[in-house]
């Protein structure tokens, strides 16, 4: 695959204008490559200024200063009409006109080729009927908006901009409104267009998991508006992305790519050992009691679960007591004790 | 890969030649009924061929009917068109001229054209002046509606909720009648009454000049409003979707703003504030062709503005009867239960708009 620059930023500062000369700066020197074919995931902390740099590189709000080069041209000197064929949207508000069939919406996307009164040629008619192919929403073209589910709407915005035919494509948080499978879908979904269709795709969102998983490339962008990029993998290993996530009460666990929920003062440590999906099962539930599990095995509590013909069996040992538990249930509600006593 | 399904778009055809057929009979009919029953054969050898044996029909017809029944197709597409627009500029379907105070604001041009110019610049003194008058009055009346507009437009910039959009639009309408009234106060009885029976609005009296110029004015507004249908449609996903469509939204909001004034401006300098018109009318169209598409919106718009004029002229004529109440009160009796009715039955609003 032949990976091209779509969009460049170089030393961009965002942010509002709220004097004549007074400006409130959400992030600065920002430097930033966007290349064919990528799916690119912008994560961060709520208020980090993900919006407001989405809303710039858009082209819906101006850049205080630096510069952002999209193909070739200079961002702020493009025509709308230049814009809206190599740059496309899909946003966060929901649409107020469920009058709209599906087929009409994504025409609507042609908007930018077509004639002063938008009547739709063979080849606009083929790139819609295209855009909804492959965005599996051809079945439903005759529907309309109001009668869609969240998910399937999703789905038909992301026609919309398909079918603008642009070589980037952003799109805020585009999992907001969705329930778990659909937004594994959507990411599917987006990480294929990237590949096949060799387009730019940059999305805002907070499912972190899901962007480690399928990004090519993360900007992790910090409360206070650094911004950091690079390979999922790498951020994760160099501990950025543990960075940039940082608050009390969690921390990020590197083994399962997940954060977890603990209070890491009053905790006691355990030694947990054995068959390795109960391991994970269980250190789920001991952490939600405030344990914490190590891998220390000269710590005085010890769990070892093991799988005997199906059935999962904890083997708890305290110095000399040895218990053994066949739920979670019940070794939980002697772990209680051990908590009392501390 | 045939896309738009045959059924729905033979369905809509249907309509559209039926709603034609309407509009023509009912033209017919505006023209036969009235005070005086004139035969159908007569009405159509006058309308035709322009010649009768009675004279006094052929003047009925010709100085009387025919303009009123032009003027109430005109004031049916003009209004309904400016309603569509305003209701898919402000993405709120209780948007329209009379609801969100343009009206009023036309009104205000009026006035100052009624009651500053002294008691011999009454609406037919104006009229006596011919063409010059009739434009400084759809000139004002038009400015007026843009003001308010104006307004609207810059206080609904900052809001977003659909409610309170109408309040402010009926506030701003209850501040420009409150000027209106301020300036009856100090009026003479004379210029008063004239300005009250225009406020009851009326399809008569329009001829020669004045009506070359309110076809004028509206057939340019309709094509305005026509050739922004593409804008049009790209505005109903929102501001943001439009611009990154290629759409410059200023430039856009400018030209369906002048559309509207212009329409509802001098619709309302002529025939005076006609209520529900402009908010029924797009209801009753979207709801019976089930689409947004403005290409097909603004023309059916059109037909079933002229259906429901010509109708509400008819019943206002009350056939049979001397009788003849103004054109206001019947399409508010008849218009405000179409509102209700299409907000209960179809549940139409929030399927259009949310």
């Amino acid at each position: 695959m032949n990976e091209k620059l779509i969009l460049t930023a170089r030393n961009l500062s965002i942010g509002y204008k709220t004097g004549k000369r007074e400006n409130r700066i959400v992030s600065e020197s920002l430097n930033l490559d966007l290349s064919s074919g990528q799916l690119v995931c912008l994560l961060g902390p709520n208020g980090a200024g993900k919006s407001t740099l989405m809303r710039t590189l858009s082209g819906l709000q101006p850049n205080l200063s630096g510069e952002i080069i999209l193909d070739g041209q200079s961002l702020s000197q493009l025509k709308p009409v230049d814009l809206a064929q190599k740059l496309s949207l899909v946003l966060t508000e929901k649409i107020e006109a469920g009058n709209l069939t599906v087929h009409e919406l994504v025409s609507l996307g042609r908007t930018p080729y077509t004639a002063w009164l938008g009547t739709l040629t063979e080849a606009d008619k083929e790139k819609i009927s295209w855009s909804m192919q492959a965005t599996d929403t051809l079945r439903y073209a005759h529907r309309r908006m109001n009668e869609l589910s969240d998910g399937e709407r999703q789905k038909v915005m992301l026609a919309r901009a398909l079918a603008q035919d642009t070589k980037l494509i952003l799109l805020d948080e585009p999992t907001a409104h969705l329930d778990l499978p659909n937004r594994v879908e959507m990411m599917r979904l987006l990480h294929n267009l990237a590949r096949q269709t060799n387009k730019a795709i940059l999305l805002s969102t907070h499912e972190l998991d899901l962007a480690l998983q399928a990004a090519d490339k993360l900007w992790l962008m910090h409360a206070d508006g650094k911004l950091v990029t690079g390979v999922p993998e790498d951020l994760v290993l160099n501990g950025s992305f543990e960075a940039a996530f940082i608050k009390n009460g969690f921390h990020f666990d590197r083994n399962t790519g997940t954060f977890t929920i603990h209070k890491e003062a009053s905790s006691t440590l355990i030694y947990l050992t054995g068959n390795s999906s109960l391991v994970f099962w269980t250190k789920r539930a001991l952490q939600r009691e405030d344990f914490v599990v190590s891998t220390n095995e000269a710590l005085p509590y010890k769990i070892e679960v093991t799988d005997h013909d199906k059935n999962p069996v904890w083997l708890f040992q305290h110095h000399s007591i040895e218990k053994k538990y066949h739920t979670i249930s019940d070794l939980l509600a002697d772990l209680q004790s051990i908590k009392t006593l501390k | 890969m045939q896309i738009v399904s045959q059924s729905s778009y033979h369905s809509r055809r249907l309509i559209m030649i039926g709603l034609v057929i309407l509009a023509v009979v009912f033209f017919m009919l505006d023209i036969m009924l009235g005070s005086v029953s004139i035969p159908f054969g007569e009405v159509a050898r006058i309308v035709f061929l322009g010649e009768s044996d009675t004279t006094a029909w052929l003047f009925i017809i010709e100085k009387i009917r025919l303009p009123k029944a032009v003027t109430a197709i005109l004031v049916g597409c003009g209004l309904s068109v400016s309603g569509l627009q305003m209701q898919t500029l402000f993405r709120n379907p209780l948007a329209g001229p009379s609801e969100l105070g343009i009206t009023a604001g036309a009104g205000l041009g009026v006035a100052a054209v009624m009651l500053t110019s002294g008691s011999t610049a009454s609406i037919y003194a104006i009229r006596q002046l011919g063409v010059s008058g009739s434009w400084l009055i759809v000139v004002m009346a038009s400015l007026g509606a843009a003001l308010v507009l104006a307004m609207v437009l810059l206080i609904a910039g900052r809001i977003k909720d659909n409610v309170i959009l109408l309040i402010v639009g009926v506030m701003v309408g209850t501040i420009t009648v409150s000027i209106i009234s301020i300036w009856q106060y100090f009026s003479q009885p004379e210029q008063l009454q004239e300005y009250i029976l225009w406020t009851f609005g009326s399809l008569g009296g329009i001829v020669q000049y004045h009506l070359y110029v309110l076809s004028g004015v509206v057939i340019v507004g309709l094509l305005i409003a026509f050739s922004s249908s593409k804008a049009l449609n790209a505005m109903l996903l929102g501001e943001n979707y439009a611009r990154s469509m290629g759409l410059t939204v200023g430039k856009t909001r400018f030209i369906i703003m002048a559309s509207t004034s212009l329409l509802t401006g001098s619709i309302t300098a002529f025939c005076g504030p006609i209520g529900f018109v402009g908010i029924a009318i797009p209801h009753i169209t979207r709801s019976l062709l089930g689409t947004s598409d403005h290409r097909i919106l603004i023309p059916c718009c059109c037909l079933v503005g002229t259906v429901l004029m010509l109708l509400c002229d008819i019943i206002s004529q009350m056939p049979g009867t001397q009788t003849v109440l103004p054109i206001n009160v019947v399409t508010s009796l008849l218009g405000a239960p179409v509102v209700i009715w299409v907000i209960v039955s179809r549940n139409n609003l929030r399927s259009s708009f949310s």
